[in-house]
């Protein structure tokens, strides 16, 4: 084979590669879900470990309410209209407080469709946040430690001694 | 009427005093606010397709001068022997042993509508399409009820979210279910007391206590053998039997 038909060939080649594997890898790029939050410097890590805050600081309503709840700007400020006050994160979390605007933070769990989870009840049967949160203390940037499916739900509910309640359609889809 | 269920179970039960109620229609909007109910346009109600999970059904009493209206709120019975169970072919609709309410997995639905062809009662809608709130109702819309889209089958659901909503809040505080604890949207919302909910498996709660010997108990199409949960008490002159 001469020169200039193999180059040809290596040319052909590579077109083919890009036109049909090239959206194929550009899918599952596109695909991989991004917990970038709003203020990217925001760490769990050091809010648990420096700080020593227990979850349900901020978390607050895991013990009481169907949902575990998103802490308020103004919560966030409690703390740091006087902690780290001049540092660049916390000038932006300023901005958000002095515009009156919520933080849109990046939701990590997301239930599937016609599901409903209760945090109190789960909490209150002894459950602790990690067992489905994962050791969210140890993370900067806070990703899935599961993805929360109906098989991970009935993985616990079969063994419990209400199951057949617990595993009743009605109980959770509504 | 008195029955006894030792194991625990509840019988959610409703009763509607066809003497007091004046067809306000409160009912039927706090049922659509509540449950996220899609309001259907005119050309989609002409077409048959309105969703309404509570109805209020107008009749005419009497010849003029002495002219009654009387009105009928309809809803899913919860029938004990619900004919739009059995021929679900997958299960999306089946009898809750725990409440004793018809029970609706909007996910398992798949749409052939055989339920609401079955339904004496007219009490099952089908979302032809997406559901529709336009801006400002987008932001009414309960989070304790998800949103049904385009081919599910829906029905009201006794209010199951305020239902669960009450059982958690008594697990958590480590007690038992208060008679009058659980209120549904429509229950909660009649101005005159027409609508009455609770547990008649429970003796001592005042649906039970109200149906005991109640010589004006009703239950629509009751020859049907349906045996439904709502319970109708007919006035004097009323038509319904």
């Amino acid at each position: 084979m001469s020169r200039p038909t193999r180059v040809w060939i290596t040319v052909i080649g590579l077109v083919v590669l890009l036109v049909f594997i090239g959206p194929f890898i550009f899918g599952v790029l596109a695909s991989v879900p991004n917990y970038e939050q709003p203020i990217v410097e925001f760490s769990h890590k050091r809010h648990v470990q420096n700080a020593g805050i227990d979850c349900l600081y901020c978390h607050s309503g895991a013990t009481r309410s169907p949902v575990s709840g998103i802490p308020s700007v103004e919560k966030c400020m409690g703390c740091h209209e006087h902690v780290l006050s001049g540092e660049a994160p916390i000038v932006k979390l300023q901005e958000y407080w002095e515009n009156g605007e919520p933080i849109s933070w990046t939701r990590v769990y997301q239930l599937p469709r016609y599901v409903h989870y209760p945090h109190h009840v789960h909490v209150s049967a002894g459950l602790n946040c990690e067992t489905c949160h994962g050791n969210v203390g140890e993370m900067d940037i806070v990703t899935p430690a599961q993805i929360p499916n109906m098989g991970w739900c009935i993985r616990c509910h079969q063994g419990e001694e209400n199951a057949v309640e617990l595993m009743d359609c009605l109980n959770c889809h509504y | 009427m008195s029955e006894q269920d030792a194991s625990g179970k509840r019988r959610w039960t409703m009763i509607v005093d066809l003497d007091k109620c004046s067809g306000c229609g409160a009912c039927v909007v706090a049922c659509h606010a509540e449950n996220n109910v899609p309001i259907a346009a005119e050309d989609q109600v002409v077409a048959d397709r309105s969703q309404h999970w509570m109805r209020i059904e107008r009749y005419w009493e009497g010849e003029y001068p002495d002219v009654k209206a009387r009105f009928v709120p309809v809803l899913c019975q919860h029938c004990g022997e619900a004919p739009c169970e059995p021929v679900c072919p997958v299960y999306a609709t089946y009898h809750d042993e725990r409440g004793g309410l018809n029970a609706m997995i909007y996910a398992r639905c798949v749409g052939t509508r055989y339920c609401a062809n079955n339904c004496p009662y007219r009490v099952r809608f089908f979302n032809y399409f997406d559901p529709v709130f336009a801006e400002p109702l987008n932001n009414q819309l309960n989070p304790d009820v998800t949103v049904r889209s385009a081919g599910v089958m829906e029905k009201c659901t006794f209010c199951v979210q305020r239902i669960r909503r009450a059982e958690h809040t008594a697990k958590v505080e480590g007690r038992t279910l208060a008679d009058g604890e659980v209120l549904p949207a429509c229950v909660q919302a009649c101005p005159t007391g027409a609508l009455m909910f609770g547990d008649r498996y429970d003796a001592a709660s005042a649906v039970a206590k109200l149906l005991e010997h109640n010589g004006r108990a009703v239950r629509l199409l009751e020859t049907l053998g349906t045996d439904p949960s709502i319970y109708y008490l007919k006035g004097g002159t009323s038509h319904v039997d």
